[in-house]
C-alpha cells in the first residue's frame, strides 16, 4: 500500500464530492447563462455552491468570486485593489507568501510599485509591530496568509486586520492551507478579501474561490462575457464550482472532527520521529500550527534523497510547495526563518489527511528510523 | 518483487539512453530513471522556457511512463555552472579550446548522478554510452570501444577513473545505433525517431558557446589583430575567445586562398592565420591531468585520439610524471588544440585520458 502524506499539496477528490459533481459533465451540461431550462439547472447549480462556500466561510452568497485556481484568486485579490486604486503604490505583504502572492508582488514591484515583505521570526511568525511600521499613506493593500503551506504555521490575522481597520486599508489573506484545518469565518478574522482552493479540500483541481466584501470594488481581471460581476469574465466551470460548494459544505461539517483527527495523526507522526531519530528538528513547532503539517529537518540527509527514498518505499512527501518540487532551490519561506544552510539543504514536509491511518503513520516512522539511523 | 537490485538509469530523454534502460528493465532490476536537470534558464540570452530542456524532459518522463519505471529529476545546475561551465569559460580565457563533454561526464553523469545513486541503494549508473566495460574478479575494469564504429563515444569518457567505471553499466557496446533505434521501435519508445542531440546541453540558441559563457561570467571579448605567418596584418577579430586551431569559417578575411588559425597568443591578444596548412600539422605535444587506467609501462606504443570522431593516430606516449605525459605522433597531425581531451587507446581499448596542454 501507498502512504500519501503530502495532503498539502493536493488532496484526492472525495466520493461524495465526485458523485455530485458528474451530472454536470454530461447530463446538466447547460450554459448558466442560458435562458432555458439546461441554463436554469446550471446556474442553479452554481447558486447552490456559492450559497454552501458563503456558509463555510461565513460570508454573504454574492460575495463569493469564481475563479480558476487559488493563484488566481490571489491574482485577482491583489490587482483587483491595486489596479482600482491607482493612487496608492505601496503593497506590504511577508516574506513567507505562497508564490501565488509572492510574485504577484514582485511582478507589480517591477512596475513602480513598492513592496514590503515582513520579516518572519525563527518560528515563522510576523510581528505587528513590524506590520505598523511598514504602514505608509500610500499603502493600498496588505496581504498575509492564514496558514503557512510550507510549516503550517498560523498568522494572527485577526491583529492584522486590527491594525488594517485603523489605517484603513484593504487586507486580504490566502486561506487556502487553512481551509479545513481550523476554524475561521471571514468576520472572525476581519479581512475583504479571502482565498480558497478546491484541490486542497478534497475537492478537484482548476476551482478556486474569492471572497470580496460587499461595496470592495476590484478592478476585473478578465474581460469577456458578463459573468462572475464581470471581474472573471468566462463560462463557469459548472462541474468544478459544484464540487467547490460540495467540499466546503462536507468541510464545514466535519471541522472539528477533522482538526481533532489531522491534530493526532500529525502529533503522532512527529513525535514518532523525534523519539527515533535524535538530530530531527521540526521547523516552526513553536507557533501556533494548522493541525495537519509538519516540517521537519535532517541534518545531514540531502531533501532530494530523502524523498526518493520514501517514494521508492512507497511514501509520498516533499520538501515544501510542490511548484518548486523539482528544483534544488532552497526554500524561501525557511530562508526568512533563519534555518541554518544545513537544516535547509535536508527539510521534509508532511502534511497529512483524512485518509492517512495509523499503519501510515508507523510505516514512514519506521522508514525514516532505518533510513536514518544507517 | 522485492528485493530486486536496485540500479539508476540516466535518460537524458533520447533514444540511446531509453534503450539502455530498457534492457535492465528487461532483465528484471529495480530500474530508477533519472534525469539531471543542467541548464539554467535564467543563462539564456531569450530567457525564454524553450531554452532548458523541457522538450526532454517530456521525452524523458514518456520513457519512464513506457518502461514502467519510476523517475526523478537531480538538479544538478549549481555544479553545472560551477564545474562545467566556469571551466569552459576559463579555458577560453587562455586561448585553448575546451571539451566540457569529457568534464560533465567526470562530475556530473558519472559523478553527482554515481553519489546520488549510492545514496540510494543502487549498484550503479546504466547510460546509453556505445562503449564496452569489462570487469574482472579483482573488481577492476577495462573500456573497449562499442561495435558501433561511428558512435564510439569512448573519447568523452577518457576521463573517467576505475571507481567510476566499476559503478557503470552501458550495454549499447556491441549494438549499433540502427539496432538500437529498431529496439526502440519495438518496444513502442515514443523517441524511437529522435535526432541526434549532440551538443544540446551547451550553448543557447543564437549564440556561440563561447559568447554565452562570457556572457553568463560577464566577461568582455577584446578584438585585436589577425595576423599572417609573415606578419601581416590582415584582418581584426572579435576577441581570442571565439576562435580554434584549424578554424576556417568565420574569420572574415579574405586572402586568396582558404586560411586557417596556425596560432592564438593570449599575451598580445593575436589570432595568427595562413593559407599554409602544413603550418598546422605538428607531432609533438604534452599532456596533463593524466588519467592512467590500464597501462603500466612508462613508455607507451599506441593510438590517440585528439578530438572527437578523429581517427586514432600511432602515437609513442612517454609517462613524465605520474599526471602529465609527453606525445610523439608516428606522423604529423592536423590543428592539435591545447585544452582538448586526448584518448589514448591500445587497439580498442581505451586505456589512459588526459588534456592536451602545449604543442610545440
Amino acid at each position: 500500500m501507498y502512504t500519501y502524506l503530502d495532503y498539502n499539496s493536493t488532496t484526492p477528490v472525495s466520493k461524495e464530492v465526485l458523485d455530485e459533481m458528474i451530472p454536470y459533465f454530461n447530463q446538466m451540461y447547460g450554459n448558466p447563462s442560458s435562458t432555458h431550462t439546461y441554463g436554469q439547472k446550471a446556474i442553479r447549480a452554481v447558486d447552490m455552491a456559492r450559497v454552501r462556500i458563503a456558509k463555510f466561510l461565513g460570508s454573504k452568497p454574492d460575495e463569493i468570486i469564481f475563479t480558476g485556481s487559488g493563484t488566481e484568486s490571489d491574482n485577482l485579490a491583489i490587482s483587483g485593489v491595486l489596479n482600482n486604486k491607482k493612487n496608492k503604490k505601496h503593497i506590504i505583504t511577508s516574506s513567507i507568501e505562497h508564490s501565488a502572492v509572492y510574485n504577484t508582488c514582485k511582478e507589480f514591484e517591477k512596475n513602480g510599485f513598492k513592496v514590503t515583505y515582513l520579516p518572519v521570526d525563527n518560528n515563522c511568525r510576523i510581528s505587528i509591530d513590524d506590520l505598523e511600521n511598514a504602514i505608509t499613506e500610500d499603502t493600498a493593500l496588505i496581504s498575509i496568509m492564514l496558514t503557512n503551506n510550507e510549516t503550517g504555521v498560523i498568522q494572527d490575522i485577526k491583529k492584522v486586520a486590527e491594525v488594517a481597520e485603523k489605517n484603513r486599508i484593504t487586507l486580504h489573506t490566502d486561506a487556502v492551507q487553512a481551509a479545513g484545518k481550523m476554524e475561521f469565518s471571514v468576520d472572525g478574522l476581519g479581512v475583504d478579501l479571502l482565498t480558497i482552493s478546491g484541490h486542497k479540500i478534497y475537492g478537484p483541481k482548476g476551482i478556486g474561490a474569492l471572497y470580496v466584501r460587499r461595496g470592495l470594488k476590484l478592478h476585473p481581471m478578465i474581460f469577456g462575457g458578463g459573468q462572475e460581476k464581470k471581474l472573471r469574465a468566462g463560462t463557469e466551470n459548472v462541474p468544478g464550482i459544484v464540487g467547490l460548494g460540495k467540499a466546503c459544505e462536507i468541510a464545514g461539517e466535519n471541522l472539528e472532527r477533522n482538526i481533532e483527527y489531522l491534530s493526532k495523526q500529525r502529533d503522532a507522526l512527529e513525535q514518532g520521529i523525534l523519539k527515533n531519530i535524535s538530530f530531527a528538528k521540526v521547523n516552526g513547532g513553536l507557533a501556533e500550527r494548522g493541525s495537519n503539517t509538519s516540517n521537519i529537518s535532517f541534518p545531514g540527509i540531502e531533501s532530494e534523497t530523502m524523498i526518493v527514498k520514501l517514494d521508492l518505499n512507497g511514501i509520498a512527501v516533499s520538501s515544501g510547495s510542490a511548484c518548486g518540487a523539482t528544483s534544488r532551490e532552497t526554500s524561501r519561506v525557511l530562508t526568512a526563518m533563519g534555518l541554518s544552510a544545513l537544516d535547509l539543504f535536508s527539510v521534509i514536509r508532511f502534511s497529512v489527511g483524512l485518509g492517512t491511518t495509523d499503519e501510515d503513520i508507523e510505516k514512514t516512522v519506521q522508514t525514516i528510523s532505518k533510513t536514518c539511523n544507517k | 518483487m522485492k528485493n530486486r537490485i536496485k540500479i539508476v538509469a540516466a535518460l537524458s530523454g533520447g533514444v540511446d539512453s531509453a534503450v539502455a534502460a530498457s534492457t535492465y528493465v528487461e532483465k528484471g532490476y529495480e530500474v530508477i530513471g533519472v534525469t539531471l536537470k543542467m541548464k539554467s534558464c535564467d543563462d539564456s540570452k531569450e530567457k525564454t522556457k524553450a531554452c532548458c530542456g523541457l522538450d526532454d524532459n517530456i521525452q524523458a518522463r514518456l520513457v519512464a511512463e513506457k518502461l514502467n519505471i519510476p523517475h526523478y529529476f537531480l538538479d544538478v545546475r549549481q555544479d553545472f555552472k560551477e564545474k562545467i561551465l566556469k571551466y569552459a569559460w576559463k579555458e577560453y580565457s587562455v586561448a585553448r579550446t575546451p571539451n566540457p563533454c569529457v568534464l560533465c561526464n567526470f562530475y556530473l553523469k558519472f559523478g553527482s548522478l554515481l553519489d546520488f545513486a549510492t545514496d540510494i541503494g543502487a549498484i550503479g549508473v546504466i547510460t546509453g554510452h556505445y562503449a564496452i566495460l569489462e570487469r574482472d574478479e579483482t573488481g577492476s575494469v577495462k573500456l573497449f570501444k562499442g561495435k558501433d564504429d561511428l558512435k564510439n563515444q569512448t573519447y568523452f569518457l577518457s576521463a573517467l577513473t576505475q571507481e567510476q567505471l566499476n559503478r557503470s553499466y552501458m550495454p549499447l557496446g556491441d549494438i549499433t545505433k540502427v539496432e538500437v533505434r529498431q529496439i526502440a521501435s519495438q518496444l513502442g519508445l515514443p523517441n524511437a525517431k529522435k535526432q541526434e542531440s549532440q551538443d544540446a546541453c551547451f550553448g543557447y540558441k543564437g549564440e556561440a558557446f563561447a559568447e554565452t559563457l562570457y556572457r553568463i561570467f560577464d566577461s568582455k571579448s577584446i578584438p585585436g589583430d589577425i595576423i599572417t605567418e609573415d606578419g601581416k596584418i590582415v584582418g581584426r577579430h572579435k576577441g581570442i575567445n571565439n576562435y580554434t586551431i584549424g578554424q576556417r569559417k568565420g574569420l572574415g578575411i579574405a586572402l586568396g586562398k582558404p586560411a586557417y588559425v596556425f596560432k592564438i597568443d593570449k599575451e598580445s591578444n593575436t589570432v595568427y592565420v595562413s593559407t599554409d596548412s602544413s603550418l598546422l600539422l605538428k607531432s609533438t605535444f604534452t599532456a596533463i591531468d593524466m588519467n592512467w587506467l590500464d597501462s603500466d609501462e612508462d613508455i607507451i606504443e599506441c593510438e590517440v585520439q585528439t578530438r572527437y570522431r578523429q581517427t586514432p593516430l600511432p602515437a609513442i606516449v612517454e609517462k613524465i610524471t605520474s599526471t602529465t605525459a609527453s606525445i610523439t605522433l608516428l606522423q604529423p597531425a592536423r590543428a592539435i588544440t591545447p585544452g582538448q581531451a586526448l584518448a589514448v587507446y591500445r587497439g580498442s581499448q581505451l586505456i589512459a585520458g588526459g588534456w592536451i596542454d602545449e604543442v610545440n
